[in-house]
């Protein structure tokens, strides 16, 4: 039992608790009230509008149909990759296995913009083939949803590659051994051993990323804008943004609890999945798995898994910087058409692209620090005290995170459009808001990697500081600070990152100085200026990979890829 | 030890401070607005004048006054609109001037009460069909709208109707005017007139018509070859033209849509004079000089020659326009426009 002095103790938790409310509870709240509003009173008129025009129907539709698409393929596709790697004596294992999660590096809304430059309807490979065949026609337009499919699936199967390739590893090799040992060959235990007992975690790791692409918004943002091709995510985008009409808002709420709903179903799914003790279960590091012998197919094999890298991650980078240096959009990349200059227009002439790249590092490091801070305090609370309500606090501390981005950044616009009574301060269109929703959004990460730290600190080396005098506070930051330092430090470039890369709370709450890095570049490509666009996001994915080599060095390799 | 215990303390003082200036009431602006004095201090521009241009006209703008810091929030123009709005519901409109594509949306501002009346020292420079008669808004830059076609497309159009031609079944591209201000105005313009009407879009689309985002996207798509005929600005061809892209324009027989782009100042802006003094600045006859320069906008004023290759504000043949009917049927078109392109 702990008994907290009411004093340094007490303040310090109370003012997590009342930063939380600021933070997350009141732009909910906020959401959920003013979507039951109409006209200033209490009504269900913005869900009925919400549901029964017909383009909002159609954009659930859509989001349903492709996330489960792309689901689907990116759960074949990480599971076998991971077999491949776990399972297999595929030559190169070890490589494959960072090479085949590198798509986690490139934010998924570049991913799509890359994409654009290979199969767009002028894209490099469309256009070699229409040079080629002589045809008009090209060879297949990545616009609209199958493109859309096309890119949630290559940036979401290391999600299920990283989950089941973890499950393998710690899946204990007993019974895989016995089936073997009664007789069974190696290809009926993978199919009546391992594949049954891989079943949950798969489904966990498919879960996981039908939530990610139903939240998604860069990507059919960047392909599905141009074919008038909307899912839930961009149709509540386009109600906040572009309609002029006095009720939107509220609408767009109501749009926003059913995207929520529909989020949430998936997290309900996936937790029902992950409380299958199979993946729980970590077994001592010594054992050997099964290994198949792949003989001579493991060349073909080889080149396959080779090919998914080069599809992955070579081919749109490559793509996406042959646009950047190109002269003139649209002019084939020759030696003669290749030049520096949209780096150089976007980087000296373009004010809102250098503040952004300014910007988004500032809130990145802002953000990562004071949830560093803050995750501290919250996380010792569900960890270590037994004060009511703490579970409470771990929902709500998890929530911006699980809730999708678009749904988080509306809460904010509807809980600081007008000015804080009292100081008379309007969060909206500055800075701040970005940051308390960045904060919000990420705080999950360092909670629960402050919590994980925590909850390896045994109780009494507080109390023996406790018990020689030590305030709550003092001990607080001389014993437990120091001891979940790593697990803080940790916790930062986990933050760090996904700040940097951020667009679909950005592209929301952003204003005019206030841009981030993901917003010019999407806001280029919007507005057609692709080469400049281009130019811009290499400029970003050289920003982010330089920050994950620092957090490589930092954390020791522990982080990054 | 120390060191590490001030460090702890400064990470902590950074969180506070954070805290503290996430609460701060903004400083009040500053200065006695009575001095009609010196052009200073901070203005905002919402303007739908594409980024590249927008830039330029900044840091030009900024040479020029260097008491001034102008920021700009560029994006469509019903984006424009909607963000107004939302600030409106918030209870502040952060803009003080707005810059975008078309006279209609002016005159639902005018309703709304939301601009500034003010007559520009330069005023009488103006053509009439360049300023509002009531003084609350004045042509920045004249835009048009035409037909612009890949250097390849065989055979050129010549005219509207030409865009009809089967020859291009499947490559023609129009902006969006759910998006564009200016394809709006098109749209409108066409319907209304006598021998084309709402038949004439039917027709296109039966021709494989694209609608297309925005003007930008679609200046790439047909320099790029994706589309071979698309309606567009005359600027925006002029402005890559003598990058080499492969993107050419003509006057249509029948005549452009012709579309004075109107600037305002916001009623309730914080700095009048600031607002004031970049408005004159964009009609004057050095500004525009520099829009020609760094937009290849055909000027609004009779006294400054227009960009190399474009035709000067009367030898434009253009098609007639009603923009309180734009205005007044706004819902009407773009619900008609739906039926026939989808949303």
């Amino acid at each position: 039992m702990k008994r907290l002095r009411i004093n340094s103790g007490q303040v310090a938790l109370t003012l997590a608790v009342l930063l939380l409310i600021f933070l997350v509870v009141y732009p909910l709240a906020q959401l959920v009230f003013q979507s039951f509003q109409f006209n200033q009173s209490w009504s269900l008129q913005n869900y009925y509008t919400a549901i029964t025009t017909e383009s909002n129907l159609l954009a659930l539709r859509h989001s349903l149909e492709i996330s489960l698409t792309a689901m689907l393929g990116a759960t074949v596709l990480g599971a076998f990759l991971a077999w491949l790697v776990a399972r297999t004596d595929l030559p190169g294992r070890g490589a494959l296995r960072t090479a085949l999660v590198l798509p986690f590096l490139i934010p998924p809304f570049i991913g799509a913009l890359a994409w654009l430059q290979i199969l767009g309807p002028v894209g490099y490979l469309n256009k070699l083939y229409m040079a080629l065949s002589g045809s008009s026609e090209p060879f297949w337009n990545i616009y609209g949803p199958d493109g859309i499919i096309l890119v949630m699936m290559l940036h979401e199967y290391p999600t299920v590659f990283i989950t089941v390739l973890g499950g393998l590893e710690r899946m204990n090799p007993e019974l895989e051994e016995a089936a073997q040992i009664s007789g069974a060959r190696i290809f009926r235990v993978m199919r009546d051993v391992t594949l049954p007992l891989m079943l949950p975690t798969i489904a966990a790791g498919a879960l996981l990323v039908f939530i990610t692409n139903i939240a998604n918004f860069g990507v059919p943002a960047v392909l599905g804008f141009s074919e008038n091709y909307y899912v839930l995510t961009t149709q509540i985008y386009n109600a906040v943004t572009k309609s002029a009409q006095p009720n939107s808002l509220n609408i767009a709420a109501a749009m926003s609890i059913l995207l929520g709903l529909v989020s949430a179903l998936g997290i309900l799914l996936q937790r029902f999945y992950l409380s299958g003790k199979e993946f729980a279960v970590i077994s001592g590091k010594s054992m050997q798995p099964n290994v198949v012998r792949l003989g001579v197919h493991r060349y073909w094999l080889l080149a396959v898994a080779l090919a998914i890298v080069l599809v992955t991650t070579v081919a749109p980078l490559v793509a996406i910087l042959l646009t950047a240096l190109v002269r003139a959009y649209g002019l084939p990349p020759l030696p003669e058409n290749l030049t520096f200059q949209n780096f150089y227009d976007v980087l000296m002439l373009n004010e809102a692209a250098r503040r952004g790249i300014v910007n988004s590092i500032g809130l990145a490091v802002a953000a990562a620090t004071i949830i560093s801070i803050l995750s501290a305090f919250i996380a010792y609370i569900i960890v270590k005290t037994k004060m009511r309500g703490r579970a409470l606090l771990d929902f709500i501390s998890n929530a911006p995170y699980t809730l999708p981005g678009t749904v988080v950044a509306l809460a904010m616009i509807l809980a600081w459009l007008k000015p804080i009574p009292l100081i008379d301060f309007r969060l909206y269109n500055t800075i701040w808001i970005l940051l308390i929703a960045y904060v919000a959004r990420y705080l999950a990460f360092g909670v629960r990697t402050a919590a994980g730290s925590l909850a390896q600190v045994h109780a009494s080396l507080e109390e023996a500081a406790r018990v020689s005098g030590a305030g709550w506070l003092q001990a607080f930051r001389d014993i437990v600070v120091p001891l979940i330092r790593p697990g803080l430090f940790a916790g930062w470039f986990l933050v760090f990152i996904p700040s940097l890369r951020e667009l679909t709370i950005s592209a929301l709450l952003w204003s005019t100085r206030n841009e981030t890095i993901g917003v010019v570049v999407f806001n280029l490509q919007q507005s057609g200026n692709t080469s400049a666009s281009a130019a811009l996001a290499v400029i970003m994915i050289i920003v982010l990979l330089l920050a994950n080599v620092l957090t490589r060095r930092l954390t020791g390799g522990k982080l990054g890829y | 030890m120390n060191k590490i215990k001030s460090a702890r303390l400064l990470v902590l003082a950074v969180l506070v401070l954070f805290v503290l200036a996430a609460c701060a009431p903004t400083p009040a602006p500053s200065g006695p607005a009575a001095a009609p004095a010196e052009a200073k201090g901070k203005i905002t521009l919402y303007t739908s004048v594409p980024q590249p241009i927008a830039d330029k006209i900044q840091s030009d703008f900024q040479a020029k006054f260097p008491g001034i810091t102008l920021d700009i929030f560029r994006s469509g123009t019903s984006e424009v609109v909607a963000k107004m709005m939302t600030e409106k519901t918030g209870g502040e409109i952060i803009a003080d001037l707005v810059w975008v594509a078309e006279p209609s949306t002016y005159e639902d501002f005018k309703a709304q009460d939301l601009l500034l009346k003010y007559t520009p020292t330069e005023a009488s420079a103006l053509p009439d069909e360049m300023k509002d008669k009531d003084g609350y808004y004045y042509a920045g830059r004249l835009i048009n709208m035409v037909i612009a076609y890949n250097t390849a497309t065989e055979p050129q159009p010549k005219s509207w109707k030409d865009v009809l031609n089967p020859a291009y079944k499947g490559k023609i591209g129009f902006p969006s005017p759910l998006n564009s201000g200016a394809a709006e105005g098109a749209v409108k313009t066409l319907a209304d007139l006598s021998g084309f009407g709402w038949k004439y879009f039917e027709d296109l689309k039966a021709n494989g018509g694209k609608q297309v985002q925005n003007n930008s996207t679609l200046r790439d798509q047909i320099a790029s070859g994706e589309f071979k005929v698309g309606v567009l600005l005359d600027y925006m061809i002029r402005e890559v033209k003598p990058k080499g892209a492969k993107i050419e324009y003509v006057w249509p027989e029948e005549g452009a849509v012709f579309i004075p782009s109107p600037i305002a100042i916001v009623k309730t802006t914080k700095n009048p004079v600031a607002a004031k003094a970049f408005l004159d600045f964009i009609i004057s006859k050095p500004g525009q000089e520099t829009m020609v320069k760094l937009g290849y906008f055909i000027p609004v004023r009779a006294d400054v020659t227009p960009p190399e290759g474009a035709p000067s504000l009367d030898k434009i043949k253009r098609l007639p326009t009603d923009w309180k009917a734009v205005t007044r049927d706004r819902q009407a078109t773009k619900d008609k426009w739906t039926a026939v392109f989808g949303q």
